[in-house]
């Protein structure tokens, strides 16, 4: 049952929530607007508070970006379950990489005696140093 | 709060969550479609700084994330209410480490339509009222921002903010009389 409405009540409703009816208490909203209806007095309460609802108007705040919500979904737990598959995955390529990585020293060491054997490659090995100048390509 | 409760019992999230909290992708991202926009919209406006709100948003949906598989259909509020608080919360914790004088970028938020001149006049008034609401002792501020910026029903927001109807009303009276006479003269 809605209560009773008074002028009273009618300013409270104004001075709390502003002049939109939408924004005032559901059970309380139809007998206000009758007595907004019967009395042209209690209007002024209404043009008062409306002044500061569109003083008070402001814009908008940006959306959530379509970064942000990327960011959301991935902290989702849907998103850990897929984590999950690919940290199982890395089970797999962990040792595939771990058998690279000693066929690729094994070969390495494997050649290196060679290398060594071959003089010329000193001069390349020389140009190559951090320390040098350059001074053939940076002075006149 | 006999109104609060029987929204409980209908809450529209209350199906989803044993989804979200079984990791079902689709139900996630219905959550944050239906709520990442209040979120940050709250955020924002409390913070008055985007990417805080950024920041804010993840902490708010880390929560959710985390409480999805326990939360009990039929309590004393709606999930929606219960991201309201946690959102509060989080940008409580921030404002007790400074006070809010990050200038936004009004500019860019105000209609592109309108000429040079009304869009200085508007930036200034968004300013003056920003700083205005900034002022407000804050409960008084979030109680604004709820009901009249973010729109929430009396229930809602008392729940949010753990107070009944009453006090939240009292709280509205007194933020809209200091915004009147801070803003006293000025035209809209």
């Amino acid at each position: 049952m809605s209560p009773a409405m008074t002028r009273e009540r009618l300013q409270a409703l104004t001075a709390a929530y502003g002049a939109d009816p939408a924004r005032w208490p559901a059970s309380e909203r139809d007998a206000a607007l009758r007595l907004l209806d019967a009395s042209p007095d209690a209007e002024a309460l209404l043009r008062e508070a409306q002044a500061l609802d569109m003083q008070l108007a402001l814009p908008e705040p940006a959306a959530p970006t379509p970064a942000l919500r990327a960011a959301l979904l991935r902290s989702a737990p849907g998103a850990r379950v897929v984590g999950w598959r690919e940290a199982w995955s890395w089970r797999f390529a962990l040792p595939a990489l771990a058998l690279s990585l000693t066929l690729g020293i094994g070969m390495g060491l494997a050649v290196a005696p060679v290398a060594q054997a071959d003089d010329g490659d000193e001069d390349v090995l020389t140009l190559a140093q951090l320390d040098d100048d350059y001074t053939e390509f940076t002075e006149p | 709060m006999p109104e609060a409760q029987s929204d409980a019992r209908e809450d529209p999230d209350a199906e989803l969550l044993p989804a979200v909290a079984a990791g079902d992708a689709r139900a996630c991202s219905t959550l944050v479609d239906r709520h990442a926009g209040r979120v940050h919209g709250l955020a924002s406006r409390l913070l008055g700084d985007a990417a805080e709100a950024d920041d804010v948003s993840q902490e708010v949906f880390l929560a959710a994330w985390k409480h999805a598989g326990r939360w009990r259909p039929g309590g004393s509020a709606r999930f929606s209410t219960w991201l309201t608080r946690v959102t509060l919360n989080a940008c409580r914790d921030r404002l007790r480490s400074r006070r809010p004088t990050a200038p936004v970028e009004v500019l860019e938020l105000l209609p592109g339509d309108a000429g040079p001149e009304r869009r200085t006049l508007d930036a200034e008034r968004v300013m003056r009222v920003r700083a205005a609401v900034a002022e407000l002792p804050p409960r008084q501020r979030e109680a604004l921002v709820l009901c009249h910026y973010q729109g929430l029903r009396q229930d809602e927001a008392a729940a949010a903010m753990e107070l009944s109807v009453d006090a939240l009303e009292s709280l509205l009276a007194r933020a809209r009389r200091a915004l009147r006479l801070r803003l006293g003269g000025e035209t809209a």
